[in-house]
């Protein structure tokens, strides 16, 4: 790059228009004096629901407006610009190990993002159809949800309104799925009945989905309260009836779970059937459950391996960790293992 | 880049460059490279054992082997806006391993070559180009022969300034 393309560059980052340059400005302002604001909370992380749900990345938000009612609590919330929010995603706070959906966010100008986020009363358990055990906080009431006090209904006796994030695990739900909605140990199981609602709150990529639940009194032998699950089959009982193992194997021997910056490693999908031998006609589908904004880069080279690499520059991503899985799409098996980014040296 | 960012920012060029370069990393360890595709093998497992991000001391090494030392200094402040950085690579063989089977020069004269193709000229490191300032040979220690390059370019000293 010469000097005339630095000085392009230079003068791109700084803000091709005066109001581009105001906005970069502003959001340099915030993310200097973020921190040293009473409201900063440094104990905020994304959570990643679903399957061996965990922590994910951290985020730098101010908390807020604090507000609690006869069926919420609420917070306000306002992140740096790059640290995009969707109505959807879940937040877990360290300090007091609470859950938080968001429900409300604006893009303030290409500054910062604000919104609302309500805590989670309840983590709700419930399996695929591959057995995998799935865990989502959401919020669950006697009331009916809306963001409109004035339009808040009280459900009748034995029923609950159940709000969670919208994703490709979730929006499998169905009608007459049964989940435990009770901390007791011996809880009560509920039926989901009515409509599921994917389109009130279909908002950005995400959204959230809304049902009704009803008390299901009727006994079902394979009901697990000791696991939180209602109907419990067995994992690995796939539709199919084939049993396969999945395993995800580093071309590298001397790997140890680490991603460095920069380099690319090749995994590769180990498919066996019950006695090791490998299984024919398989085709297996790579994912991760974040790409940090598209600093981490996934390819799929669809014959059973896939490349990852994490940006060389992207030394804010050093320590943070990310969940490969791959999925065999014939048998509907799966495996995750966890990579933690590191430093190149 | 400022407040010495650039360091570890230069450090993560040059060790990815390095690492991405068959010719160098033949002559540093033959088993990490793939000879029919040309190109290196896992060569980033390299790091800390033969390509080091400091001024690695020799002497604890038994075996025969080569390697490259990095070290990155700021030899000169010119102004609030810009500094100096000199880059120093060095080369490094033990004695016993000098000679090559195949291109021409030594081995650390061969590692010189691709150091120097890498890196003088370029200009993403610091702003201006990167101009090799010194190329000599000498000695670490008493079976340690090595090559010692020094690249010199300008950054930005205020953060005022940074990027």
């Amino acid at each position: 790059m010469n000097g005339f393309e630095k000085m392009k560059l230079r003068t791109s980052i700084s803000g091709n228009s005066i109001r581009n340059e105001k906005i970069l400005d502003s959001r340099y302002a915030l993310s200097q004096d973020n921190e040293n604001d009473p409201s900063y909370c440094n104990t905020f992380f994304r959570w990643i629901a679903g399957e061996e749900s965990h922590v994910g990345e951290q985020i730098h938000p101010r908390i807020y407006g604090r507000k609690a009612s006869s069926d919420r609590i609420e917070q306000k919330i306002q992140t740096l610009y790059e640290e995009i929010t969707n109505i959807g995603d879940l937040f877990f706070d360290e300090k007091d190990g609470s859950y938080w959906i968001c429900t409300e966010i604006f893009n303030m100008n290409e500054i910062s993002w604000n919104g609302k986020l309500i805590k989670c009363n309840y983590t709700l358990t419930f399996q695929n159809s591959t057995g995998t055990i799935l865990s989502y906080p959401c919020i669950t009431s006697d009331k009916t949800f809306s963001e409109d006090e004035n339009t808040i209904i009280t459900l009748g006796a034995n029923k609950k309104s159940v709000l969670l994030p919208f994703d490709d695990n979730t929006k499998l739900l169905e009608v007459g799925n049964r989940m435990y909605v009770d901390k007791r140990d011996n809880p009560t199981p509920y039926q989901i009945i009515g409509d599921i609602d994917t389109t009130t709150y279909n908002y950005g990529d995400k959204g959230l989905i809304y049902f009704i639940m009803q008390q299901d009194t009727s006994n079902h032998p394979n009901d697990r309260p000791d696991l939180g699950i209602c109907g419990y089959i067995e994992p690995n009982s796939s539709n199919t009836g084939n049993t396969v193992n999945v395993n995800i194997i580093c071309s590298s021997s001397s790997f140890n779970n680490k991603i460095k910056l920069g380099v690319t490693y090749n995994f590769i999908a180990s498919i066996t059937d019950v006695d090791g031998n490998p299984v024919a006609s398989v085709d297996p589908e790579f994912s991760m459950d974040t790409n940090y904004s598209g600093l981490l880069v996934l390819t799929d080279n669809n014959n059973g391996t896939c490349n990852i690499k994490v940006n060389s520059s992207a030394s804010s991503l050093v320590s943070k960790q990310v969940v490969l899985t791959c999925i065999e799409n014939v048998s509907g098996q799966s495996a995750s293992t966890t990579l933690t980014i590191a430093a190149l040296y | 880049m400022a407040f010495s960012n650039e360091i570890a920012e230069y450090k993560n060029i040059i060790i990815s460059n390095i690492c991405d370069n068959y010719e160098l990393i033949r002559l540093i360890d033959e088993k990490y490279v793939d000879n029919t595709t040309q190109a290196p093998v896992n060569s980033y497992e390299l790091i800390h054992k033969k390509i080091f991000p400091y001024y690695y001391n020799p002497s604890a090494i038994t075996e025969a082997i080569s390697f490259i030392i990095i070290k990155i200094d700021t030899p000169k402040v010119e102004s609030k806006l810009i500094k100096d950085m000199s880059i120093t690579i060095t080369v490094v063989s033990n004695q016993d391993i000098m000679e090559v089977d195949y291109g021409t020069g030594t081995r650390i004269d061969q590692m010189g070559v691709c150091i120097d193709k890498l890196f003088n000229g370029r200009d993403d490191l610091g702003f201006g180009y990167l101009e090799l300032a010194s190329n000599y040979e000498s000695s670490l220690d008493t079976v340690h022969r090595c090559r010692e390059m020094k690249f010199k370019v300008n950054e930005f000293n205020d953060i005022r300034s940074s990027l």
